[in-house]
Parts: C-alpha cells; sequence; structure tokens
C-alpha cells in the first residue's frame, strides 16, 4: 500500500484527518465516524448532549484509546506517531490535564517544553493576549479563565490541528467576540484545522466552514455550511396548509410544526428538485426562508428523538 | 524525550517539606541502625526495607497529586500531551532507584561506624540485610510503576491502586523478612 493510501492520501500540511472512528462504552457507542479539516479551515461539530462530541474530542487528543479507525494530524498517524502527532494538536478540552496548584507560568514551561514550537516569548504573548495574570494559579480560575488560559496555551506551541470543546461556554460576550475574532484571524494566519465544538450555534455560523452532526454516536450529517445553507431552507404559512403538508407524502420536509397561527417546515432542496410532489409547487404562496444553525439542528434531531412524555409509574 | 522527561520531573521534584522528611527519617533510620540488636536479624530487616520503601515513597511522591479531593496521577495528566509514557515510567526508575541506593549507603555507612566502633557484627548478617534491601526496595518500585500504568488515565482511583501500592509495601517487608529468616 503507497504511503499515500496509508494516511488516507493526505501527507503533511493536511490538516486532520478521521476515517472510520469508533469506541464502545456501555450503553453507548461512537460509530464510524468520519470527516476531514483542511489547513485553514474550521469544523463546527454539533449534537446533543450525550451524542459522542467530547469523546470524540477525547479520542482525537490521544487521552482517549479508540477501539477502531484511524487518525492523521498533519499527515502523522496517532496510534504511530504518537508523540509527534500530538505535538501538532492543540485543545481546550474539560478536564485536569495541567497542574492545579502550580500557576500559569509553571504549567506552560513544564508541558510546553514537550512541543518543539513552544516559546517562552510566544506563551507570554498569549497570556497576554488571553488578559492572563502568569503568577495566577490554576486553581484560583475560573471556569471562562480555565478556557482561555487552554487556548493561551495551545496557541502558544503553534499547532496545525486545534481541538475547541465548548470553549466560549463560559465566556463573558465580550471575550467571546474577541476569542472568535481572534481564533479567525490565527487559523487564517497559521492555517489550523479546527474542530469546534458548541452548543452556541451563533457563534459555529460565525465561524464555521463545514459541519459534522453528531447523533447517537454516528455522523447524522457532514457537509460544507455553504452547501447546507443551499440545501436547507425554512418556509413558513397558514394553519391549513401546514396541515395539508403534514399530511401529504412530502419527501423533502424535515419537518412539520403547525400552530394555531400558522405552520413553519424546513425544507431538504436537494429532495424537494429530485421530482414527485413538491411542496414548492403545490403552494406556491409559502413564504420561503434561510434556515438558521440552530433550527436545521433541531429539526434534523427533533424527529428522531422525540420521546412521549410518560409517568414514570406507566412506563412498560 | 529522556531529557525532556528528567527537566519535567525535576520542575516538580522532592523538595520541601518531602525533602526535610526524608533527611531527618534517614538520620533517625542511621542511628536506629547504629544501635540496633542485629541478633535479631528478621526484625532488622523489615524494619531496614520498611525505612527504605518509605524512602522510595517520598522520593516518587511528586507523581501523585492531589487536586481538588481527588488523587490522580500524573502519568494520567500526560497522557495529553506528547509524551512517551512507557519513557515516563522508565524516568520514574531514576528517583525511586536513587532513594534505595541512597538507603542501602546509609546502612554500609552505619555498618562501617559500628565497625570502627568495635561492635561485632557477622558479614554474613551484613550480607543478607543488604539482599533484603535490594529486593524489597526493587519489588516496591516495580509495583509502584505497575500501579500507576493500572491506574491509567481514570482519576480518583485511590482506593484501587493505594491498595496496590500497599500491598507492594507489604510484600517487600515481607520478602526481606524471609530472606533474613
Amino acid at each position: 500500500m503507497g504511503k499515500g493510501k496509508e494516511n488516507g492520501g493526505w501527507g503533511p500540511g493536511s490538516g486532520l484527518v478521521a476515517q472510520g472512528i469508533a469506541k464502545k462504552y456501555k450503553g453507548f457507542a461512537l460509530r464510524d465516524v468520519s470527516f476531514r479539516i483542511p489547513p485553514g479551515s474550521i469544523t463546527g461539530l454539533l449534537g446533543r448532549n450525550g451524542a459522542g462530541k467530547t469523546t470524540v474530542m477525547r479520542i482525537l487528543a490521544g487521552h482517549t484509546r479508540k477501539d477502531g479507525g484511524k487518525i492523521w494530524a498533519d499527515g502523522m498517524d496517532l496510534k504511530r506517531e504518537r508523540e509527534a502527532a500530538l505535538a501538532k494538536i492543540g485543545f481546550v478540552i474539560e478536564g485536569r490535564m495541567f497542574f492545579e496548584k502550580k500557576s500559569l507560568w509553571e504549567n506552560g514551561q513544564a508541558f510546553g517544553d514537550f512541543y518543539p514550537g513552544f516559546t517562552e516569548k510566544s506563551w507570554k504573548g498569549w497570556l497576554r493576549a488571553c488578559h492572563l495574570q502568569a503568577d495566577a494559579r490554576l486553581d484560583a480560575l475560573s471556569k471562562g479563565e480555565r478556557s482561555k488560559f487552554q487556548f493561551a496555551f495551545a496557541m502558544a506551541h503553534h499547532p496545525k490541528v486545534l481541538l475547541l470543546d465548548e470553549p466560549t461556554g463560559n465566556l463573558d460576550p465580550v471575550f467571546r467576540k474577541e476569542f472568535l475574532d481572534l481564533l479567525l484571524e490565527t487559523v487564517e494566519r497559521e492555517q489550523i484545522s479546527v474542530l469546534y465544538s458548541s452548543h452556541l450555534t451563533a457563534d459555529l455560523e460565525r465561524i464555521a466552514d463545514q459541519i459534522v452532526l453528531l447523533e447517537q454516536g454516528s455522523v447524522l450529517y457532514a457537509d460544507s455550511m455553504d452547501r447546507l445553507t443551499a440545501r436547507y431552507c425554512l418556509v413558513k404559512g397558514g394553519p391549513e396548509e401546514g396541515r395539508r403538508i403534514k399530511e401529504g407524502n412530502y419527501p423533502e420536509a424535515v419537518g412539520v410544526q403547525v400552530t394555531r397561527v400558522g405552520f413553519e417546515a424546513m425544507l431538504d432542496l436537494e429532495k424537494e428538485k429530485s421530482g414527485g410532489p413538491s411542496i414548492l409547487e403545490d403552494f406556491p404562496g409559502l413564504r420561503q426562508e434561510e434556515a438558521d444553525l440552530e433550527k436545521w439542528m433541531c429539526y434534523m434531531l427533533q424527529e428522531r428523538g422525540r420521546r412521549p412524555y410518560v409517568e414514570e409509574d406507566q412506563a412498560v | 524525550m529522556w531529557k525532556k522527561i528528567r527537566r519535567f520531573d525535576q520542575r516538580f521534584g522532592l523538595s520541601g517539606i518531602r525533602g526535610i522528611s526524608l533527611f531527618l527519617g534517614e538520620s533517625l533510620y542511621f542511628m536506629i541502625a547504629l544501635v540496633g540488636d542485629y541478633g535479631d536479624l528478621e526484625f532488622m530487616a523489615g524494619f531496614a526495607s520498611a525505612c527504605g520503601i518509605a524512602a522510595e515513597i517520598l522520593c516518587l511522591s511528586p507523581c501523585i497529586v492531589i487536586e481538588q479531593g481527588s488523587w490522580k496521577t500524573v502519568y494520567s495528566k500526560i497522557s495529553y500531551f506528547p509524551v512517551d509514557r512507557k519513557l515516563y515510567l522508565a524516568a520514574k526508575l531514576v528517583p525511586g532507584a536513587a532513594a534505595a541506593a541512597g538507603h542501602m549507603g546509609i546502612t554500609w555507612l552505619a555498618f562501617l561506624a559500628m565497625a570502627l566502633m568495635k561492635r561485632p557484627l557477622a558479614m554474613e548478617g551484613m550480607l543478607l540485610l543488604t539482599l533484603s534491601l535490594a529486593v524489597s526496595g526493587v519489588w516496591f518500585l516495580a509495583g509502584f510503576l505497575v500501579a500507576m500504568a493500572l491506574a491509567g488515565e481514570e482519576e480518583s482511583k485511590f482506593p484501587g491502586w493505594g491498595a496496590l501500592l500497599f500491598l507492594a509495601f507489604e510484600s517487600g517487608i515481607s520478602l526481606a523478612y524471609v530472606i533474613c529468616r
């Protein structure tokens, strides 16, 4: 097998490649998770709680052992060349991987030594950029400051791959904006491949080039943001039209919500154009709108995960 | 990588209260070794081994941290970083072996002092005690590394791998006792 095939056809400077990642836990399994993130691009990882986002992040960070699949970071096989691959990966992941009772500066010096790209100058610069005191103890930081610290450390060693697990969830709005600007600028300048997991879909709409949607440990959708917005749209109209659409056989309707005053549905325009009955042709008066990421995610997931509420003693 | 791991270890190495405890503990051991009753060799071997293992524990203690109420090994922390984990475990042999060797040196210093004081001590007893110190020291060090590797990436497994450490401690002393019997 040629080298090109071994690393999924991507050599150094190829970003992050995940191929068929699998992991089994009691009651949960990650199945065949695959995606590619080219350099200088940001991929948003979406999914409801427990979908497997953090597990994917921890596997990619080299912390959790996978049961199957392959990962290449900038052309380095995470299994065969573990240290070389991890030296190219930066992360913001919840956990106590640093020394809690040491200062930020000491932590940076201790762990930074293992990264060839780490310098004290860049460490100092990134601490300043993230408004952090170098002599502050790690256990004295708030959750938001810990995210900032991890981000500063990750950037100080000039990674080629950046894994961000809910990095802005605990940040104040002022720094959140600053953080996203800083991220966009650095990703562009240093050609980093970023996997960004967040429930804040507004952040992802702003920065993501691709979207990967996880559901129950599997990839439900993976494509570019441009194709996603071109493929899905919202239509709105009266309640009667809504009821007819709901009862009719329209495969392009991803989800329909009918209320007393009107209806809203998300359409898959690829299916709409594939022939057969069409909502847009049958109901020409409907209002069409662009679907935002939050609504898209809700429509994509709600039909799959809807569970009727049942009192515990009535449950079968 | 070896040099980087050693540098990493030295940053958070033995210092402060642990260093003072080691010094005071070994000083006390030296005095007891000097006046000990070597007629009861099993007791002296058990005692010397317990002190030796305690010195090893002190020297290896920087690789266990207590944070926010739970115990964690530094080995579990480095799994996120580009560190060769097998080499990291091998690097733990350095402080462990240094503690064991230092302890043995102090034991022999006590033998030398006893000779100067013209206190009788059979060569066989000295060799048996040395052998028991070496066996118990290596046994505990190996047990410590196995416990740390088994604790792996999990947090708060102290009762589990703490029990393994206790087992290594106890069996190390028993080995010394059996050798000198």
